[in-house]
């Protein structure tokens, strides 16, 4: 059994009388570890694809698994769990709270892990240095350029240590060469051992991840 | 970091709408407290006024019927009775645990004189007792008492006899002056003649005996059972019984203020946790992206609601503060203005602080239940539209 598996996923919204499916019969297989990019046009599914994969909805029919949990069988509580555990998102829009600081942001995670008393602030120190940001630590989001908000989400996104990192069009906001860094970062990542998933427009972007994944009208191609 | 640190740092850095938040609650805090102690401070006003305004414990020779009727005059039964009470009674009243609260001590001897050949009543008494205790005595013709031998007649019994201030009578053995007629009172004060205690004992030769003695006992805050208690123990010999009448008067008042102030205050802090409900309800709104995220990073339904309940506790608390320190302190300014005609005086009341914060994080935490609930369900999907 494959690190993450998709076994014929349809996912169908409700938009007042239509029944509109985003994604039909979708099935996927990513090992541990893997560096996966999904492409496609805009309205393909890929974001709907990634919410699954994050356990932040469930799919119509079909299973979803991770690690060998079968999503669909949790309830809100233990997805949450499952999400702290496994999961570091990355937004086209980074997220940030703006009413924290970088390194507060970065934080946020640890603020509902067990045992993280007193270390969370060394520990999501050490996340922002990975990225670069560490001399802004005390900046609120409004304070940052845009890459740097990405960075901090990143940051955000690695601080726990998931194995599993999803990143929706990291790169979307960005000029060329602070995309870049992004996407170095994330091989970087990938290089540590963690699986990522990486929704993108570009091409070029696209070359980074190991496999790439077409997606169109909601399927696999 | 906490949850409360999130908590403490959106309050911290969203100055306005916790300047809003926390003026709105205390504002209705506030009201509520000044309410309540301009509420407080005329129930002891009131109180006072009710005081003072005739007797409320009656003191009776233990060997009595208690009907009495000084009022009906029924005489005989006062004279013919055993053991009468002296004015050594009346000084004993003052020793009660409870002393503070009477404000004034009248005794009186009652009897019975022949005038131009009409049996009357005549009540002897300590006239500046008796003005004090009778707020509603008002000399209609002729003046007070100046001398010791001046008597004061009620006007009925001043219109039977057919005497008129400046006349002599002959009380006992002694001549006494008519003063001055008292206005109408509908009491049994109209049929008698009123004259100085120590000279109607001597001339009726009952040495220093009286026939009772009136109380009126301030009694705001004090148990009037109690001090009728006090003083039993205080005259073995004598029967004291409260004037129900006068004591009831009194609650209803008192009830009347509470209700009122209570009634309003509860308004106020619905109103204030109406405001908290909707501010609440639409900063969730402002906030649903920041609440998807935190559901997206493992944040469960309890810790979002945690978060928000937090911050509405804090709010309430520094509300609570707030709102006790301007509703003590506002009435202070403005209550001189509306009500310059009563004499407010106004007493910290740590009870009543406690009460004000208690009610503070009651109604401000209630108030934020629903929207923090509706916040954590919400759907983390639908929180990141555009993920
Ligand atoms: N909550 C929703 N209700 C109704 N329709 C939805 C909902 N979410 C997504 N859809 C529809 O599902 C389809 C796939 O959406 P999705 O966001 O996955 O596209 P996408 O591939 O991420 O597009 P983009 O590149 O523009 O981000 C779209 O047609 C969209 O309109
Ligand atoms: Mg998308």
């Amino acid at each position: 059994m494959a690190f993450i598996e998709l076994n014929n996923i349809t996912k169908t919204f409700h938009a007042g009388e239509e029944n509109y499916p985003a994604l039909r019969d979708v099935s996927l297989a990513i090992q541990s570890g893997e560096f996966v990019a999904i492409m496609g046009p805009s309205g393909s599914g890929k974001s709907t694809l990634l919410s699954l994969i994050g356990g932040l909805s469930h799919a119509t029919t079909g299973t979803v698994t991770v690690d060998g949990i079968d999503l669909g069988q949790l309830g809100p509580n233990k997805l949450s769990d499952f999400r702290r555990e496994y999961l570091g998102f990355v937004f086209q829009s980074f997220y940030l709270v703006p009413y924290l600081t970088a390194v507060e942001n970065v934080m946020l995670p640890l603020a509902i892990q067990p045992g993280m008393n007193g270390r969370a602030q060394g520990v999501a120190r050490e996340a922002l240095q990975k990225v670069g940001l560490d001399a802004k630590a005390h900046r609120l989001p409004s304070q940052l350029s845009g890459g740097e908000q990405e960075r901090v989400a990143i940051a955000r996104a690695i601080v726990n240590r998931p194995p599993v990192i999803l990143a929706d069009e990291p790169t979307g906001n960005l000029d060329t060469k602070t995309g870049d860094r992004v996407l170095d970062m994330l091989q970087e990542l990938n290089r540590e051992g963690r699986t990522i998933i990486m929704v993108t427009h570009s091409a070029e972007n696209a070359r980074r991840a190991a496999r790439t994944i077409e997606i169109r009208d909601g399927q696999v191609v | 970091m906490k949850l409360i640190d999130i908590a403490v740092n959106n309050l911290r850095r969203k100055k306005g709408r916790t300047f809003f938040l926390i003026s709105g609650l205390a504002l209705g805090i506030g009201a509520a407290v000044a309410l309540t102690s301009v509420g407080d401070a005329m129930n002891r006003e009131v109180m006072h006024a009710l005081d003072e305004f005739g007797a409320n414990i009656l003191v009776l020779p233990a060997s009595e019927d208690l009907p009495l009727s000084y009022g009906g005059m029924t005489v005989s039964a006062i004279n013919t009775g055993g053991r009468l009470l002296t004015i050594e009674d009346a000084k004993n009243v003052r020793t009660i645990r409870n002393k503070e609260n009477i404000s004034t001590v009248a005794p009186k001897l009652l009897v019975v004189s022949e005038v131009r050949k009409t049996r009357v009543l005549v009540a002897g008494v300590e006239f500046p007792s008796e003005f004090r205790l009778k707020k509603w005595w008002r000399v209609e013709s002729g003046m007070g008492p100046q001398d010791r031998t001046d008597a004061l007649i009620g006007k009925e019994a001043a219109a039977k006899l057919g005497i008129g201030p400046g006349d002599t009578v002959t009380l006992g053995s002694g001549k006494f002056t008519v003063a001055g007629i008292l206005a109408n009172t509908g009491s049994q004060d109209d049929n008698l003649i009123f004259a100085d205690l120590g000279l109607v004992q001597q001339h009726f030769r009952k040495g220093n005996a009286i026939s009772l003695i009136e109380l009126s006992a301030l009694c705001g805050g004090c148990p009037i059972e109690e001090m009728v208690a006090q003083v039993n123990d205080a005259l073995p010999g004598a029967r004291t019984v409260a004037v129900k009448e006068t004591v009831e008067l009194k609650m209803q008042a008192m009830h009347y203020f509470h209700r009122f102030s209570l009634g309003l205050s509860l308004l106020l802090l619905i109103v204030a946790g109406m405001i908290i409900f909707f501010a609440m309800t639409a900063a969730v709104k402002e906030r649903v992206q920041e609440i998807g995220l935190f559901r997206a990073i493992g944040f469960r339904t309890g810790h979002i609601i945690q978060v928000l309940l937090i911050e509405a506790f804090l709010v309430s608390v520094l509300a609570g503060f707030l709102g006790y320190a301007v509703g003590v302190i506002s009435p202070r300014f403005i209550a001189p203005y509306l009500m310059s005609a009563y004499h407010l005086t106004f007493t910290f009341d740590p009870l009543l602080a406690v009460i004000a914060v208690a009610a503070s994080v009651v109604v401000g935490v209630a108030a934020s239940v629903y929207p923090a609930v509706r916040a954590g369900r919400m759907d983390p999907i639908e929180a990141l539209r555009t993920l």
